[in-house]
Protein backbone atom coordinates (compact mmCIF):
# COMPACT_ATOMS: atom_id res chain seq x y z
CA UNK A 1 0.00 0.00 0.00
CA UNK A 2 2.90 2.46 1.15
CA UNK A 3 4.76 1.01 -2.18
CA UNK A 4 2.29 2.09 -4.45
CA UNK A 5 1.14 5.15 -2.98
CA UNK A 6 4.59 6.41 -2.79
CA UNK A 7 4.58 5.13 -6.52
CA UNK A 8 2.17 7.62 -7.36
CA UNK A 9 3.24 10.15 -5.18
CA UNK A 10 7.10 10.30 -7.81
CA UNK A 11 4.61 10.51 -10.53
CA UNK A 12 3.00 13.66 -9.61
CA UNK A 13 4.75 16.76 -10.77
CA UNK A 14 4.99 18.37 -7.03
CA UNK A 15 7.15 15.27 -6.52
CA UNK A 16 9.69 17.16 -9.24
CA UNK A 17 8.86 20.30 -8.97
CA UNK A 18 12.34 22.66 -8.17
CA UNK A 19 13.39 26.30 -7.29
CA UNK A 20 14.07 26.65 -11.27
CA UNK A 21 10.36 25.88 -12.27
CA UNK A 22 9.19 28.07 -9.24
CA UNK A 23 11.35 31.36 -10.63
CA UNK A 24 10.07 30.50 -14.14
CA UNK A 25 6.55 30.64 -12.39
CA UNK A 26 7.43 33.81 -10.85
CA UNK A 27 8.60 35.35 -14.54
CA UNK A 28 4.96 34.15 -15.52
CA UNK A 29 3.11 35.38 -13.67
CA UNK A 30 4.63 38.83 -14.31
CA UNK A 31 4.08 38.82 -17.99
CA UNK A 32 0.21 37.58 -16.98
CA UNK A 33 0.29 40.15 -14.48
CA UNK A 34 1.95 43.08 -16.99
CA UNK A 35 -0.45 42.05 -19.72
CA UNK A 36 -3.97 42.08 -17.34
CA UNK A 37 -3.07 44.77 -15.39
CA UNK A 38 -0.70 47.22 -17.03
CA UNK A 39 -1.81 46.47 -20.24
CA UNK A 40 2.09 46.19 -22.21
CA UNK A 41 1.26 44.34 -25.31
CA UNK A 42 -1.52 42.13 -23.66
CA UNK A 43 -2.25 40.21 -27.45
CA UNK A 44 1.53 38.29 -26.83
CA UNK A 45 2.28 38.75 -23.29
CA UNK A 46 -1.08 37.02 -21.85
CA UNK A 47 -0.31 33.98 -24.12
CA UNK A 48 3.66 34.02 -23.69
CA UNK A 49 2.94 34.24 -19.59
CA UNK A 50 0.46 31.32 -20.13
CA UNK A 51 3.29 29.31 -22.24
CA UNK A 52 5.90 29.88 -19.65
CA UNK A 53 3.90 28.66 -16.87
CA UNK A 54 2.57 25.49 -18.89
CA UNK A 55 6.22 24.25 -20.10
CA UNK A 56 7.52 24.57 -16.57
CA UNK A 57 5.06 22.49 -15.34
CA UNK A 58 7.33 19.25 -14.25
CA UNK A 59 6.72 15.70 -16.35
CA UNK A 60 3.45 17.61 -17.95
CA UNK A 61 4.28 15.49 -21.75
CA UNK A 62 3.36 19.13 -23.58
CA UNK A 63 7.47 20.12 -25.08
CA UNK A 64 8.55 16.54 -25.64
CA UNK A 65 9.27 15.57 -28.77
CA UNK A 66 8.25 11.54 -28.27
CA UNK A 67 5.71 11.41 -27.72
CA UNK A 68 4.88 14.67 -29.37
CA UNK A 69 3.37 17.28 -27.02
CA UNK A 70 0.72 19.79 -27.58
CA UNK A 71 2.82 22.73 -27.81
CA UNK A 72 5.86 20.99 -29.53
CA UNK A 73 3.43 20.71 -32.06
CA UNK A 74 2.38 24.21 -32.52
CA UNK A 75 6.24 25.35 -31.53
CA UNK A 76 7.30 22.80 -34.51
CA UNK A 77 4.78 23.55 -37.25
CA UNK A 78 4.54 26.75 -36.20
CA UNK A 79 7.94 28.31 -35.29
CA UNK A 80 10.60 25.81 -36.77
CA UNK A 81 8.50 25.50 -40.22
CA UNK A 82 8.49 29.18 -40.17
CA UNK A 83 4.57 29.12 -40.90
CA UNK A 84 3.52 31.82 -38.23
CA UNK A 85 5.65 34.51 -38.55
CA UNK A 86 5.21 35.09 -42.35
CA UNK A 87 1.04 34.71 -41.86
CA UNK A 88 2.11 37.56 -39.36
CA UNK A 89 3.15 39.03 -42.07
CA UNK A 90 0.26 38.25 -43.98
CA UNK A 91 -1.57 40.11 -41.74
CA UNK A 92 1.27 43.31 -41.21
CA UNK A 93 0.86 43.35 -44.80
CA UNK A 94 -2.92 44.01 -45.06
CA UNK A 95 -2.86 46.29 -42.18
CA UNK A 96 -0.33 48.70 -43.35
CA UNK A 97 -0.50 51.50 -45.36
CA UNK A 98 2.34 52.74 -47.68
CA UNK A 99 0.95 55.61 -49.14
CA UNK A 100 3.23 58.09 -46.63
CA UNK A 101 6.30 56.14 -48.11
CA UNK A 102 5.18 55.99 -51.65
CA UNK A 103 4.48 60.34 -51.61
CA UNK A 104 8.03 60.46 -49.90
CA UNK A 105 10.45 57.39 -51.02
CA UNK A 106 13.54 59.13 -49.56
CA UNK A 107 11.99 58.30 -46.38
CA UNK A 108 12.92 53.94 -47.18
CA UNK A 109 16.68 55.50 -46.64
CA UNK A 110 15.73 56.49 -43.06
CA UNK A 111 14.13 52.45 -42.57
CA UNK A 112 17.29 51.47 -43.68
CA UNK A 113 20.00 53.49 -41.51
CA UNK A 114 17.61 52.29 -38.21
CA UNK A 115 19.16 49.41 -38.91
CA UNK A 116 22.60 50.51 -37.31
CA UNK A 117 21.90 49.03 -34.26
CA UNK A 118 21.21 45.43 -34.87
CA UNK A 119 24.70 45.72 -36.16
CA UNK A 120 26.19 47.66 -33.06
CA UNK A 121 24.43 44.80 -30.92
CA UNK A 122 25.78 41.89 -33.21
CA UNK A 123 29.18 43.19 -33.28
CA UNK A 124 29.01 43.50 -29.12
CA UNK A 125 27.13 40.21 -28.66
CA UNK A 126 30.69 38.78 -30.67
CA UNK A 127 32.45 40.64 -28.09
CA UNK A 128 30.94 38.96 -25.41
CA UNK A 129 31.57 35.32 -26.59
CA UNK A 130 28.43 34.44 -28.67
CA UNK A 131 28.85 33.24 -31.80
CA UNK A 132 28.52 34.37 -35.24
CA UNK A 133 24.85 32.92 -35.67
CA UNK A 134 23.77 33.79 -32.53
CA UNK A 135 24.73 37.48 -32.75
CA UNK A 136 22.98 37.88 -35.56
CA UNK A 137 19.77 36.72 -33.61
CA UNK A 138 20.45 39.07 -31.21
CA UNK A 139 21.47 41.43 -33.45
CA UNK A 140 18.06 41.70 -35.30
CA UNK A 141 16.10 42.44 -31.74
CA UNK A 142 17.30 46.39 -32.54
CA UNK A 143 15.02 45.98 -35.54
CA UNK A 144 11.99 46.30 -33.18
CA UNK A 145 10.11 43.35 -35.59
CA UNK A 146 8.98 40.59 -33.51
CA UNK A 147 7.72 37.95 -36.84
CA UNK A 148 11.45 38.91 -38.01
CA UNK A 149 13.56 38.28 -34.61
CA UNK A 150 11.76 34.81 -34.31
CA UNK A 151 12.37 33.95 -38.22
CA UNK A 152 15.72 34.76 -38.12
CA UNK A 153 16.68 32.81 -34.38
CA UNK A 154 14.45 30.32 -35.76
CA UNK A 155 16.96 29.91 -38.84
CA UNK A 156 20.11 30.65 -36.65
CA UNK A 157 19.91 30.20 -33.66
CA UNK A 158 16.75 28.55 -32.52
CA UNK A 159 18.04 27.35 -29.01
CA UNK A 160 17.88 31.51 -28.27
CA UNK A 161 14.48 31.92 -29.27
CA UNK A 162 12.72 32.43 -26.42
CA UNK A 163 14.94 34.81 -25.22
CA UNK A 164 15.23 37.01 -28.26
CA UNK A 165 11.64 36.75 -29.21
CA UNK A 166 10.96 37.92 -25.43
CA UNK A 167 13.52 41.15 -25.69
CA UNK A 168 12.33 41.80 -28.68
CA UNK A 169 8.44 42.32 -27.66
CA UNK A 170 9.53 43.79 -24.48
CA UNK A 171 11.46 46.67 -25.49
CA UNK A 172 8.69 47.43 -28.90
CA UNK A 173 6.55 47.96 -25.73
CA UNK A 174 8.77 50.36 -24.41
CA UNK A 175 9.71 51.99 -26.83
CA UNK A 176 8.33 55.54 -25.77
CA UNK A 177 10.63 55.15 -22.92
CA UNK A 178 14.01 54.13 -24.89
CA UNK A 179 13.36 56.50 -27.94
CA UNK A 180 13.52 60.08 -26.47
CA UNK A 181 16.34 60.55 -24.20
CA UNK A 182 17.79 59.73 -27.42
CA UNK A 183 15.93 61.82 -30.07
CA UNK A 184 16.45 64.81 -27.94
CA UNK A 185 20.50 63.91 -27.42
CA UNK A 186 21.15 63.54 -30.88
CA UNK A 187 18.75 67.42 -32.40
CA UNK A 188 18.77 71.09 -31.63
CA UNK A 189 15.62 73.03 -30.74
CA UNK A 190 15.13 74.19 -33.88
CA UNK A 191 15.68 70.67 -35.98
CA UNK A 192 12.83 69.32 -33.34
CA UNK A 193 10.81 72.08 -34.90
CA UNK A 194 11.27 71.62 -38.20
CA UNK A 195 8.03 71.49 -40.02
CA UNK A 196 6.84 69.41 -43.20
CA UNK A 197 5.36 69.94 -46.10
CA UNK A 198 1.84 68.33 -46.37
CA UNK A 199 2.32 64.96 -48.56
CA UNK A 200 1.39 64.48 -51.77
CA UNK A 201 -1.61 62.21 -52.41
CA UNK A 202 -1.17 58.83 -53.66
CA UNK A 203 -3.36 57.49 -56.40
CA UNK A 204 -4.75 53.99 -56.24
CA UNK A 205 -2.70 53.02 -59.31
CA UNK A 206 0.90 53.57 -57.50
CA UNK A 207 -1.29 51.85 -54.20
CA UNK A 208 -1.12 48.57 -56.48
CA UNK A 209 2.13 48.35 -58.30
CA UNK A 210 3.67 49.20 -54.89
CA UNK A 211 3.47 46.04 -53.15
CA UNK A 212 4.13 44.21 -56.68
CA UNK A 213 7.50 46.30 -57.24
CA UNK A 214 8.49 46.17 -53.90
CA UNK A 215 8.38 42.40 -53.87
CA UNK A 216 10.25 41.63 -57.32
CA UNK A 217 12.97 43.97 -55.97
CA UNK A 218 13.45 42.80 -52.67
CA UNK A 219 13.16 39.01 -53.95
CA UNK A 220 15.26 39.47 -57.22
CA UNK A 221 18.14 41.52 -54.53
CA UNK A 222 18.00 39.44 -51.59
CA UNK A 223 16.32 35.87 -51.91
CA UNK A 224 16.68 35.02 -48.54
CA UNK A 225 13.95 37.65 -47.36
CA UNK A 226 11.56 36.18 -49.71
CA UNK A 227 9.09 34.18 -47.64
CA UNK A 228 7.99 36.95 -45.26
CA UNK A 229 8.59 40.00 -47.96
CA UNK A 230 6.30 37.84 -50.76
CA UNK A 231 3.25 37.55 -47.64
CA UNK A 232 4.21 41.36 -46.79
CA UNK A 233 3.15 42.45 -49.90
CA UNK A 234 0.43 39.63 -50.42
CA UNK A 235 -1.44 41.21 -47.60
CA UNK A 236 -0.65 44.57 -48.76
CA UNK A 237 -2.20 43.75 -52.44
CA UNK A 238 -5.41 42.25 -50.74
CA UNK A 239 -5.99 45.58 -49.08
CA UNK A 240 -4.90 47.77 -51.82
CA UNK A 241 -6.56 45.83 -54.98
CA UNK A 242 -10.03 46.60 -53.53
CA UNK A 243 -11.34 43.44 -54.73
CA UNK A 244 -10.36 40.90 -51.93
CA UNK A 245 -11.99 42.72 -49.01
CA UNK A 246 -13.27 39.84 -47.07
CA UNK A 247 -9.64 38.66 -47.39
CA UNK A 248 -7.47 41.34 -46.61
CA UNK A 249 -10.24 41.52 -43.79
CA UNK A 250 -9.49 38.07 -42.41
CA UNK A 251 -5.95 38.54 -42.82
CA UNK A 252 -6.30 41.77 -40.47
CA UNK A 253 -8.77 40.41 -38.34
CA UNK A 254 -9.48 36.44 -38.04
CA UNK A 255 -6.07 34.62 -39.58
CA UNK A 256 -3.79 37.87 -37.33
CA UNK A 257 -5.92 36.74 -34.10
CA UNK A 258 -5.62 32.98 -34.50
CA UNK A 259 -1.79 33.34 -35.27
CA UNK A 260 -1.42 35.69 -32.34
CA UNK A 261 -2.75 32.82 -30.47
CA UNK A 262 -0.26 30.37 -31.35
CA UNK A 263 2.68 32.50 -31.56
CA UNK A 264 2.56 33.71 -28.15
CA UNK A 265 1.90 30.09 -26.68
CA UNK A 266 4.69 28.90 -28.58
CA UNK A 267 7.09 31.61 -28.13
CA UNK A 268 6.27 31.03 -24.02
CA UNK A 269 6.78 27.06 -25.01
CA UNK A 270 10.67 27.50 -25.75
CA UNK A 271 11.42 28.98 -22.07
CA UNK A 272 11.82 26.03 -20.19
CA UNK A 273 13.61 26.80 -17.22
CA UNK A 274 16.95 24.91 -19.06
CA UNK A 275 17.24 27.10 -21.51
CA UNK A 276 16.13 30.44 -20.17
CA UNK A 277 17.54 30.53 -16.77
CA UNK A 278 21.18 31.04 -17.87
CA UNK A 279 23.90 34.07 -17.81
CA UNK A 280 23.21 34.46 -21.67
CA UNK A 281 19.47 35.30 -21.43
CA UNK A 282 20.56 38.27 -19.24
CA UNK A 283 23.24 39.70 -21.80
CA UNK A 284 20.52 39.46 -24.47
CA UNK A 285 18.19 41.42 -22.64
CA UNK A 286 21.36 43.90 -22.12
CA UNK A 287 22.12 43.79 -25.89
CA UNK A 288 18.94 44.22 -26.77
CA UNK A 289 18.39 47.58 -25.16
CA UNK A 290 21.99 48.27 -27.21
CA UNK A 291 20.40 47.44 -30.10
CA UNK A 292 17.25 49.80 -29.70
CA UNK A 293 19.09 53.13 -29.18
CA UNK A 294 21.90 52.69 -31.69
CA UNK A 295 18.78 52.18 -34.18
CA UNK A 296 16.93 54.75 -32.85
CA UNK A 297 20.33 57.16 -32.88
CA UNK A 298 20.70 55.59 -36.29
CA UNK A 299 17.54 57.02 -37.98
CA UNK A 300 18.03 60.55 -36.68
CA UNK A 301 21.90 60.77 -37.83
CA UNK A 302 21.08 59.95 -41.45
CA UNK A 303 17.92 62.37 -40.91
CA UNK A 304 20.54 65.19 -40.34
CA UNK A 305 23.00 63.82 -42.91
CA UNK A 306 20.34 63.85 -45.19
CA UNK A 307 19.35 67.69 -44.56
CA UNK A 308 22.88 68.54 -45.54
CA UNK A 309 21.97 68.00 -49.04
CA UNK A 310 18.23 68.81 -49.19
CA UNK A 311 16.49 71.88 -49.94
CA UNK A 312 13.55 71.05 -47.86
CA UNK A 313 14.34 69.65 -44.66
CA UNK A 314 13.18 67.06 -42.77
CA UNK A 315 13.00 67.25 -38.84
CA UNK A 316 15.28 64.49 -37.87
CA UNK A 317 12.53 62.96 -35.27
CA UNK A 318 11.19 60.59 -37.69
CA UNK A 319 14.88 59.37 -38.00
CA UNK A 320 14.02 57.25 -35.22
CA UNK A 321 10.42 56.11 -36.32
CA UNK A 322 12.80 53.38 -38.87
CA UNK A 323 12.81 51.11 -36.11
CA UNK A 324 9.70 49.16 -37.21
CA UNK A 325 8.34 48.99 -33.54
CA UNK A 326 4.61 50.03 -35.85
CA UNK A 327 3.24 52.39 -35.38
CA UNK A 328 4.40 53.19 -31.63
CA UNK A 329 8.00 54.77 -33.08
CA UNK A 330 6.04 57.27 -35.44
CA UNK A 331 3.43 58.14 -32.61
CA UNK A 332 6.90 58.98 -30.15
CA UNK A 333 8.38 61.24 -32.90
CA UNK A 334 5.10 62.66 -33.26
CA UNK A 335 4.92 63.63 -29.18
CA UNK A 336 8.13 64.82 -29.06
CA UNK A 337 7.30 67.31 -32.07
CA UNK A 338 4.21 68.52 -30.91
CA UNK A 339 6.10 69.10 -27.40
CA UNK A 340 8.21 71.56 -29.00
CA UNK A 341 5.46 73.31 -31.53
CA UNK A 342 2.06 72.54 -30.90
CA UNK A 343 1.03 72.48 -34.57
CA UNK A 344 3.40 70.39 -35.96
CA UNK A 345 1.62 67.29 -36.68
CA UNK A 346 4.11 64.65 -38.21
CA UNK A 347 2.67 61.53 -37.49
CA UNK A 348 1.75 60.61 -41.41
CA UNK A 349 5.66 61.81 -41.95
CA UNK A 350 7.02 59.66 -39.48
CA UNK A 351 4.92 56.91 -40.68
CA UNK A 352 6.96 56.51 -43.61
CA UNK A 353 9.94 55.39 -42.19
CA UNK A 354 8.14 53.41 -39.60
CA UNK A 355 6.70 50.87 -42.48
CA UNK A 356 9.98 51.45 -44.19
CA UNK A 357 11.71 50.02 -40.65
CA UNK A 358 10.05 46.46 -41.12
CA UNK A 359 11.29 46.36 -44.73
CA UNK A 360 14.61 47.47 -43.76
CA UNK A 361 14.58 44.64 -40.65
CA UNK A 362 13.33 42.29 -43.37
CA UNK A 363 16.84 42.87 -45.29
CA UNK A 364 18.98 42.76 -42.58
CA UNK A 365 17.49 39.41 -41.91
CA UNK A 366 17.87 38.37 -45.42
CA UNK A 367 21.25 39.32 -44.97
CA UNK A 368 21.99 37.88 -42.12
CA UNK A 369 20.28 34.51 -43.21
CA UNK A 370 22.05 34.56 -46.73
CA UNK A 371 25.73 35.36 -45.08
CA UNK A 372 25.29 32.69 -42.36
CA UNK A 373 22.58 30.38 -42.76
CA UNK A 374 23.02 27.07 -43.72
CA UNK B 1 35.51 35.04 -36.80
CA UNK B 2 36.29 38.71 -36.81
CA UNK B 3 36.78 38.77 -39.92
CA UNK B 4 33.81 37.04 -40.86
CA UNK B 5 32.08 39.57 -38.82
CA UNK B 6 33.58 41.92 -40.54
CA UNK B 7 32.76 40.85 -43.74
CA UNK B 8 28.97 40.33 -42.70
CA UNK B 9 28.70 44.08 -41.60
CA UNK B 10 30.75 45.31 -44.31
CA UNK B 11 27.81 43.78 -46.66
CA UNK B 12 24.91 43.83 -44.72
CA UNK B 13 24.65 47.30 -43.45
CA UNK B 14 25.81 49.19 -46.78
CA UNK B 15 23.47 46.42 -48.78
CA UNK B 16 20.57 47.57 -46.35
CA UNK B 17 21.42 50.92 -47.32
CA UNK B 18 21.55 50.10 -50.87
CA UNK B 19 18.39 47.67 -51.42
CA UNK B 20 16.53 50.31 -49.82
CA UNK B 21 17.75 53.15 -51.59
CA UNK B 22 17.31 51.28 -54.88
CA UNK B 23 13.53 50.44 -53.92
CA UNK B 24 13.18 54.71 -53.34
CA UNK B 25 14.39 55.34 -56.46
CA UNK B 26 11.85 52.74 -58.25
CA UNK B 27 9.39 54.14 -56.38
CA UNK B 28 10.02 57.42 -56.97
CA UNK B 29 10.19 56.67 -61.02
CA UNK B 30 7.09 54.72 -61.07
CA UNK B 31 4.69 57.59 -58.99
CA UNK B 32 6.72 59.83 -61.81
CA UNK B 33 5.37 58.13 -64.56
CA UNK B 34 1.97 57.22 -63.03
CA UNK B 35 1.29 60.54 -62.13
CA UNK B 36 2.36 61.59 -65.71
CA UNK B 37 0.35 59.20 -67.87
CA UNK B 38 -2.53 60.38 -65.44
CA UNK B 39 -2.07 64.33 -66.46
CA UNK B 40 -2.03 63.35 -69.87
CA UNK B 41 -5.01 61.50 -69.48
CA UNK B 42 -7.06 63.95 -67.87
Amino acid sequence: MEGSLGKVLFQTGIWHLEVKHLIMWGIAFAYIFLAIKKQYEPLLLLPIGFGILAVNLPLAPLMTQEPKGLLYIFYHYGLEWEVIPCLIFLGLGAMTDFGPVIANPKTLLLGAAAQLGVYVAFFIAILLGFTIPEACSIGIIGGADGPTTIYTTVHLAPHLLGATAIAAYSYMSLVPIIQPPVMKLLTTKKERQIVMRQLRPVSKTERILFPIVMMLISCLLLPASAPLMVMFMLGNLFRESGVVQRLSDAAQNELMNIVTIFLGISVGATMSADSFLRPQTLMIYGLGLVAFIFSTAGGVLFAKLMNLFLKEKINPLIGSAGVSAVPMAARVSQKLALEENPRNYLIMHAMGPNVAGVIGTLMAAGFFIAMVGK
Amino acid sequence: MWEEALKIFGIGFPGVIFTLGIMAVIVYLVGLVINALQKKKS
